[in-house]
């Protein structure tokens, strides 16, 4: 009896915590789902259509190139983060050793917003030192892809350096002196002994870095123009819900983003082996 | 909590709430006695104009005029969320005429009381009135109707071999600008260039840009006028005359090597021509065949908002800004053209404006944006597939485009 008693005490002192979340995401969540199914704009009106806007974005070009796009971005981006930060945070790492300021200083600029990366980068293709170097002409598509492709990169490897920094920070001395004193070599040493220890934090990086490159919106809306036409599946959702004002059609688009960020999810967590994080 | 800390959190807590207040303060959308009217950013004279105008809202209210972005779907979606989120912050707007049928179908748009109605249609021109009914009843005031004109200098023309008596020809056009080595220039009007230069075209093949208002209308792009535009649009972009509509085309027309513009009576005025006024030519828009051609014009209305709870001061302003004589001033000082004729054809503003009987003339014979709640969707979608110009082509362009146009009207991506 007391200790039901309790246990509903326990659930009352929860309950608030419980509406909160509620409130802030099985409503939200629950309301796209509910406009998806219509065809609604603030001006023309709302009309249920059921999963018409479903059905005509499966049979879209338009949205799988555009989600095509995400994907591609992302497998470029995230590779080539990985593979600097890796290096990155090795060098960093023996830096560090010596002059342990010098880790800071050298993540500064890694650190940037992407608002500020994506329009240095913009700005650098599109009549700026890249092009004087490169002589580039008009830019067009191309500086887009550069700038958004860059200035991801660039903002994902400082996370991805300083993970790997700190983890390698982690291997015990003791474990790498004895593997010495085994005669094991360099790369023996760096498959058995420090892969092993900082496996589970670059895991836990990458599968956040895949993630968050996917729904990457700031950097195509940066660099929209006319002219240039690099449509990522986030940024289709946002023309669509925003300036054209096809709110059904907007809300059905980001249901499915969200759906491919679960499937992604799905496949990049056991890929990672994350949960050994965790 | 150390006592450094607390300090600091008091005077954190200080400004925050002093920034809130004066956040607060600054603010008078909840003033009553404040009409507010929104215009596109760099429309005409408006602050001027409500200063001569404002006495007729009476004594206890004021007028604030509150800008826009000149941007079209930056001004379509601020607009639009903000009268769909609170109407009454909205009294007065100064729309393009092509917005109306939107608005006023959401019921965004209060129907002009019977008792101005007269003053407000009579004499007006049809295409001007046209775009103001909405499910047969009025909602806007047709304010002024600006078809664009053909602009050149007097010796250019000449030595481009152009006749300017009779009606002249784009192919004569852009082959004597080449010739010459001179640009055909065109306006991009509050971002609308491509899309009224791509109807016009389409309307002077024979075509129509779009029959009918609802998702099902016919879209008129797909066929032989289609084509035809899409030639003459290939055929300027191939010359390397001039970069097709452009924000900077008036400017560049007063250069060098401007040679002609495309551009409604308002390019008169504009500040780069004002030395060049003397040597300026004008005739009607050029025609794409044999027929006579049919220029792209902009109305522009006056619509008063649903919410706003001056209705009836507001209306009685919108009777003083269309009235005449106030059209007239804004006639001379901006060369806009009027919605009502008998304002151009006044004996003061003939001897003022030289232009005036090309204006009259172009008005009859132009077409505005055609008259469909699915406006902004249509103008994206023609955007879409007919920029950059230099990738428009004959046999890809019309179709993708009318596909593009249908998808924009059911909602759909193209």
């Amino acid at each position: 009896m007391t200790a039901r008693r309790s246990g509903l005490r326990r659930l009352g002192w929860l309950l608030p915590a419980v509406v909160v979340l509620v409130l802030v995401t099985v409503v939200p969540l629950g309301r796209v789902v509910w406009t998806s199914l219509h065809r609604s704009s603030p001006t023309t009106g709302s009309e249920l259509v059921g999963l018409d806007n479903y059905t005509h974005l499966v049979a879209s070009r338009e949205w799988w190139l555009a989600v095509a796009t995400s994907l591609v971005l992302v497998a470029g981006v995230v590779l080539v983060q990985l593979a600097l930060g890796l290096v990155f945070g090795a060098a960093l790492h023996r830096v560090g050793v010596v002059w342990p300021v010098a880790r800071v200083v050298v993540l500064v600029p890694l650190v940037l917003l992407s608002v500020v990366s994506v329009v240095t980068w913009r700005d650098a293709v599109n009549g700026g030192f890249l092009t004087s170097w490169f002589d580039l002409g008009e830019a067009g598509p191309f500086a887009q892809l550069v700038a958004v492709t860059v200035g991801e990169t660039w903002r994902g490897t400082g996370m991805v350096t300083a993970v790997v920094a700190l983890s390698l920070a982690q291997v015990t001395a003791s474990l790498s002196a004895s593997a010495v004193a085994d005669g094991a070599t360099g790369l023996q040493r760096w498959r058995r002994v420090v892969l092993p220890s900082i496996g589970p934090a670059v895991a836990g990086v990458a599968a956040f870095r895949v993630l968050d490159t996917y729904r990457v919106l700031d950097g195509p809306l940066l660099t929209d123009d006319p002219s240039a036409r690099l449509q990522t599946a986030p940024l289709l959702t946002w023309t669509t819900q925003f300036t054209a004002l096809e709110l059904g059609l907007g809300a059905a688009m980001s249901v499915l983003v969200v759906i491919g960020a679960a499937v992604l999810a799905a496949i990049v967590v056991p890929l990672f082996r994350v949960r050994r994080l965790l | 909590m150390s006592r450094g800390g607390r300090v600091a959190r008091t005077a954190l807590t200080t400004v925050a709430l002093v920034l809130v207040a004066s956040a607060c303060g600054s603010s008078s959308s909840d003033d009553p006695s404040v009409v507010r009217w929104y215009v596109a950013a760099g429309d005409v004279g408006s602050t001027a104009l409500a200063e001569t105008c404002e006495p007729s809202l009476g004594e206890d209210l004021s007028l604030e005029v509150v800008e826009l972005p000149a941007d079209p779907d930056a001004l379509h979606t601020t607009l639009v969320r903000r009268l769909d989120a609170d109407p009454s912050s909205v009294d007065l707007m100064t729309l393009d005429g092509a917005l109306v049928p939107e608005l006023g179908t959401a019921g965004f748009l209060a129907p002009v009381p019977s008792a101005a109605r007269t003053a407000l249609a009579d004499g007006v021109l049809p295409q001007a009135l046209e775009q103001t009914v909405v499910d047969d009843r009025m909602v806007a005031a047709p304010w002024l109707f600006d078809p664009q004109l053909l602009w050149f200098r007097n010796v250019t023309a000449e030595r481009a071999g152009l006749d300017v008596t009779k009606p002249i020809a784009w192919a004569d056009l852009i082959s004597g600008a080449r010739r010459l080595g001179v640009s055909v220039q065109m306006t991009d009007d509050l971002g609308s260039g491509l899309v009224d230069w791509v109807s016009a075209l389409v309307a002077s093949s024979g075509g129509t840009l779009l029959q009918g208002a609802g998702p099902d209308a016919k879209v008129g792009l797909g066929g032989a006028p289609g084509r035809q535009a899409a030639a003459l649009v290939q055929q300027v972009a191939e010359s390397g005359v001039g970069p097709g509509p452009d924000a900077a085309a008036v400017e560049a027309f007063a250069g060098i090597d401007g040679g002609f513009l495309l551009a409604p009576g308002t390019a008169y005025t504009d500040p780069s021509l004002t030395a060049l006024q003397p040597e300026l030519g004008v005739v009607q828009y050029p025609r794409v065949g044999e027929t006579e051609a049919v220029p792209p014009a902009r109305g522009t209305v006056l619509a008063v908002s649903a919410g706003s709870r001056h209705r009836s001061e507001v209306f009685d302003l919108v009777q003083c800004l269309a009235a005449d004589e106030t059209v007239a001033s804004i006639v001379l000082s901006t060369g806009h053209a009027p919605a009502r004729p008998a304002v151009l054809a006044d004996r003061s503003v003939r001897s003022a404006l030289p232009f005036a009987r090309t204006l009259a003339a172009a008005q009859k014979a132009a077409r505005p944006a055609p008259v469909t709640p699915y406006w902004t969707a249509v103008r994206r979608a023609v955007v879409d597939t007919w920029s950059p110009i230099s990738g428009v082509t004959t046999d890809r362009t019309p179709t993708d485009s009318q596909a593009a146009v249908r998808a924009a009207l059911r909602g759909e991506l193209p």
